[in-house]
């Protein structure tokens, strides 16, 4: 399989532990790949510097087989960017944004612009600053749709957007797929991540912590578990085995949970005579807020 | 419940301004400080001393009277500084109390921030007031410092005139509070805090000229009394002018209406709305997206065509002041010929006579001024594009760091163009006027020194805002002007060597109606736009900050 971005050591830092360091990357072409993090992980950073936007320290980074900086314009012909931070075009129509930005691109068919102004519900010939800030949302999210980009940079795409336009949204997605484009997806909404991706990357403080298919993380991470015993039970002898964690004993009751193998557990429950016993996975959303729930460091 | 009472916005707002306080105040004070023991050392250079040299002066100056107002007491310190900075202090802090008085509502409106502070509890009431209060505190301190240091000024020119000083001082406070009111009152009108400061700084130009010139006027010399430099000409004390409490209630009563106007719009109007809104009949919505012909296809025609207010206010703005200064060329003439003669005879004893080109020529290098405050608003523009993301979208469609750049200086030498235009049809229409005739070839040369002028500070300007990358490039490109005039004042005051003066762009800009400029300085001015372009388009390529 061809490489569409692929990374060695990409660095930026902005002193005081912010930035992003050492990362590396490899995202197949026609792969979804859903990028998490708490605020001020060094998301933005990431796709800024795939956009050749921003100029990392060291490192380097490739989209398509082409080196971001000295292929920026070639690559940014072919790619799809939504920006995190909304541009303000206040006394512009919708229309006109698009005009210019389709003008310097070349090479969008106005019957697509259209037909993605209808199905996101956008009057295009309102002026912007009266957007509603999902409608603004969706200027952005036409721009980078308007051309049939090979490669999608979308940063929180969904931000503003409601239930039925994040349902238009990942219809887009889905199409952009079935013609072979590869998506990298940014966003805090991790329901929409698990819903799109195929694979996840889990980045934290700068540095890409985790990546794998949801399968993956969920194996190689966390279930939620709720027992009920006959016999009484030492929630400290619970929390010394291996994995376990959150324990949490009252009556006869345990609560806890159990990263990789559940043998330990099981095996120190036979005597406590278990009477019932749920297993639950965690959602993408429950992993990360039980890895990851502390703030970020400023 | 009420034991943490909500804090006021007042200290908030004063930090709000804490720039703009005190580069002005202390830009104007030091140089109101400076110029006062200068004409001093140079009256005692001569025989007859400041009596001699007002004689001398008197004739120069009164031609200029358009841009100074009345001249009195040339003999005097307090005379010499009433006409020779005083007017341009009035005016400057006239424009900038204009442009916080957009600001102060409007600007964080625009951003953002009312749904905060609402949120936080604060009423509108609180904060017209808070906002307005922590002008008020910015604006005095602006006057305590240039009072204090006038006063400074007088005693190391040897002369005590704290009294006179405070009259003057406290005239020009009151033209600032009128000033800043009247901004206020228009910002109630426009969304966009710069559209306001644009409209009122226009009228407070204009009223500026109107208030030196208003008896050459004929029929409309009514207009003066629209104007707050009228009132201010009542108030200066140093040039022993007895201060004339009418007029300065006059000021008073003029900035309580308006302020006072604009704060009952603003408690009747929608947050991020305007008075007297239109209301646009509904219609079904448009999805269709129509591309259009010729006209946004490039960056540069787009960014003019975004600006059509912003351009057509300059353009007009620089022909009516071109036109104004060439059309009293003749009068400017006949007051030095009907005078005692000195300078005239000091020209013929030295062969030479004045004529309408050396004056014309004289009076056109001001308008660098002017198209250097054109070139920093381009400045301000792209520093915004940085600042609200519009140019993350544009580098996104496959445009190239380099092209950007280009486009920009593309966008600006146009725009420096249409200015040079103007420049030559403002003179062309002013020697009409006046009824003389002007040479084909200084015009043309005046034209490219504008645009050659326009190229080197959009150099420095596109530098600065690719390394800080805010609105701080714009404060940099104004403040390395300002330096640059203060530079070639004072250079020729005190007789510092030549070469100090000519780092400044204005000197390079020369006198180019008369004669073309050096060639050290045309090459000067080049290497400043080229060099300029070059040095940001290396920052952008080491990345030194993101993009311009």
């Amino acid at each position: 399989m061809t490489s569409a971005i692929e990374t060695e050591g990409l660095t930026k830092d902005y002193g005081q532990h912010r930035g992003l360091f050492g990362l590396n990357l490899e995202v197949v072409q026609g792969e979804a790949f859903g990028y998490i993090g708490p605020n001020g992980a060094g998301k933005t950073t990431t796709l800024r510097l795939l956009m050749d936007l921003l100029r990392p320290d060291s490192g380097r980074a490739s989209i398509l087989g082409m080196d971001t900086q000295h292929d920026g314009v070639k690559i940014r012909a072919l790619t799809g960017y939504l920006p995190g931070e909304s541009p303000e075009y206040p006394n512009h129509t919708g229309e006109r944004i698009l005009d210019l930005l389709a003008h310097l691109r070349g090479g969008v068919d106005p019957k697509r612009v259209t037909d993605l102004a209808k199905r996101f519900d956008l009057d295009l010939h309102r002026k912007y600053r009266t957007y509603s800030h999902g409608n603004k949302q969706k200027v952005w999210l036409i721009q980078a749709f308007m051309h049939d980009p090979q490669l999608l940079f979308l940063d929180e795409p969904t931000t503003g957007l409601d239930p039925l336009m994040q349902q238009i949204f990942r219809d887009l997605v889905k199409e952009a797929r079935e013609r072979g484009a590869t998506v990298f997806l940014s966003s805090h909404v991790l329901p929409e991540v698990q819903e799109i991706c195929d694979r996840i990357g889990v980045v934290h403080d700068g540095m890409l912590r985790q990546v794998g298919t949801m399968e993956e993380l969920r194996i190689s991470h966390i279930r939620r578990i709720d027992a009920t015993v006959r016999n009484a039970i030492d929630s400290e002898h619970f929390a010394k085995i291996p994995g376990v964690a959150d324990v949490v004993v009252s009556d006869h009751r345990l609560r806890c949970t159990v990263t990789g193998a559940m043998e330990p557990l099981l095996d120190a429950l036979v005597p406590a005579v278990v009477v019932s016993l749920d297993s639950t996975e965690m959602s993408l959303e429950e992993i990360f807020l039980s890895q990851y729930g502390q703030p970020a460091q400023p | 419940m009420d034991s943490q009472r909500s804090r006021s916005l007042i200290p908030w707002a004063v930090r709000s301004h804490l720039g703009g306080m005190l580069a002005i105040g202390l830009g104007f004070g030091v140089s109101v400080a400076v110029l006062g023991p200068s004409y001093v050392a140079a009256a005692k250079a001569i025989a007859g001393g400041l009596q001699a040299l007002a004689t001398a002066a008197l004739p120069v100056a009164r031609s200029f009277q358009f841009l100074t107002g009345p001249i009195d007491r040339l003999d005097t310190v307090g005379g010499y500084l009433s006409y020779k900075i005083f007017p341009d202090i009035a005016l400057l802090v006239a424009i900038y109390a204009a442009i916080e008085g957009a600001q102060v509502l409007r600007g964080s409106e625009g951003r953002g921030v009312y749904e905060l502070w609402f949120a936080a509890g604060r009423s509108r009431n609180a904060i017209f007031r808070d906002r307005v209060a922590g002008f008020l505190i910015a604006l005095s301190v602006i006057v305590a410092l240039i009072f204090i240091l006038t006063v400074i000024g007088g005693a190391l020119s040897g002369v005590q005139f704290a009294l006179e000083a405070l009259g003057q001082c406290v005239a020009l406070g009151f033209v600032g509070l009128v000033s800043f009111a009247i901004g206020l009152l228009v910002s109630q009108f426009l969304h966009a805090a710069r559209s306001a400061s644009g409209v009122t700084a226009g009228y407070l130009v204009a009223s500026f000229f109107i208030a030196n010139m208003y008896d050459s006027l004929g029929p409309l010399t009514f207009l003066r009394y629209l104007s707050p430099f009228y009132y201010y000409l009542y108030g200066r004390t140093l040039a022993g002018t007895t201060f004339d409490v009418p007029a300065m209630a006059t000021l008073v009563i003029a900035a309580l209406a308006a302020g006072a106007a604009a704060w009952w719009l603003y408690l009747r109007r929608d947050i991020g709305g305007v008075s007297l809104a239109r209301v646009h009949r509904t219609r079904p919505a448009d999805f269709t997206f129509r591309p259009s012909a010729i006209w946004r296809r490039t960056l540069w025609l787009n960014w003019i065509a975004e600006q059509p207010a912003g351009i057509g206010a300059w353009v007009l703005a620089i022909a009516t002041f071109t036109a104004a200064e060439a059309a009293v060329v003749p009068s400017a003439i006949r007051i030095v010929d009907d005078s005692s003669g000195t300078l005239g005879k000091f020209l013929q004893s030295h062969g030479t006579f004045l004529t309408t080109d050396q004056y014309l020529s004289f009076f056109l290098t001001f308008t660098a001024f002017l198209v250097a405050g054109f070139a920093v608003a381009q400045v301000a523009r792209w520093a915004s594009d940085a600042t609200q993301h519009r140019n993350d979208v544009v580098l996104a469609q496959a445009v190239s760091m380099g092209r950007l750049l280009v486009e920009r200086i593309v966008s600006l030498l146009v725009l420096a163009a249409l200015i040079g235009l103007a420049v030559v049809g403002g003179t062309y229409i002013g020697a009409l006027i006046g009824g003389y005739s002007v040479d084909a070839v200084g015009l043309i040369r005046t034209f490219f020194d504008v645009v050659l002028l326009s190229f080197a500070i959009a150099g420095i300007g596109l530098l600065a805002v690719t390394i800080l990358r805010s609105a701080a490039a714009t404060g940099v490109t104004g403040g390395l002007l300002i330096a640059c005039f203060l530079l070639t004042t004072f250079a020729g005051l005190l007789t510092w060597p030549s070469w100090a003066s000519r780092i400044s762009v204005f000197d390079a800009y020369g006198s180019p109606y008369l004669s073309l400029p050096l060639t050290g300085s045309l090459i000067y001015l080049a290497v400043l736009g080229i060099g300029g372009t070059a040095a940001a388009y290396l920052a952008m390529r080491r990345g030194m900050r993101i993009v311009a």
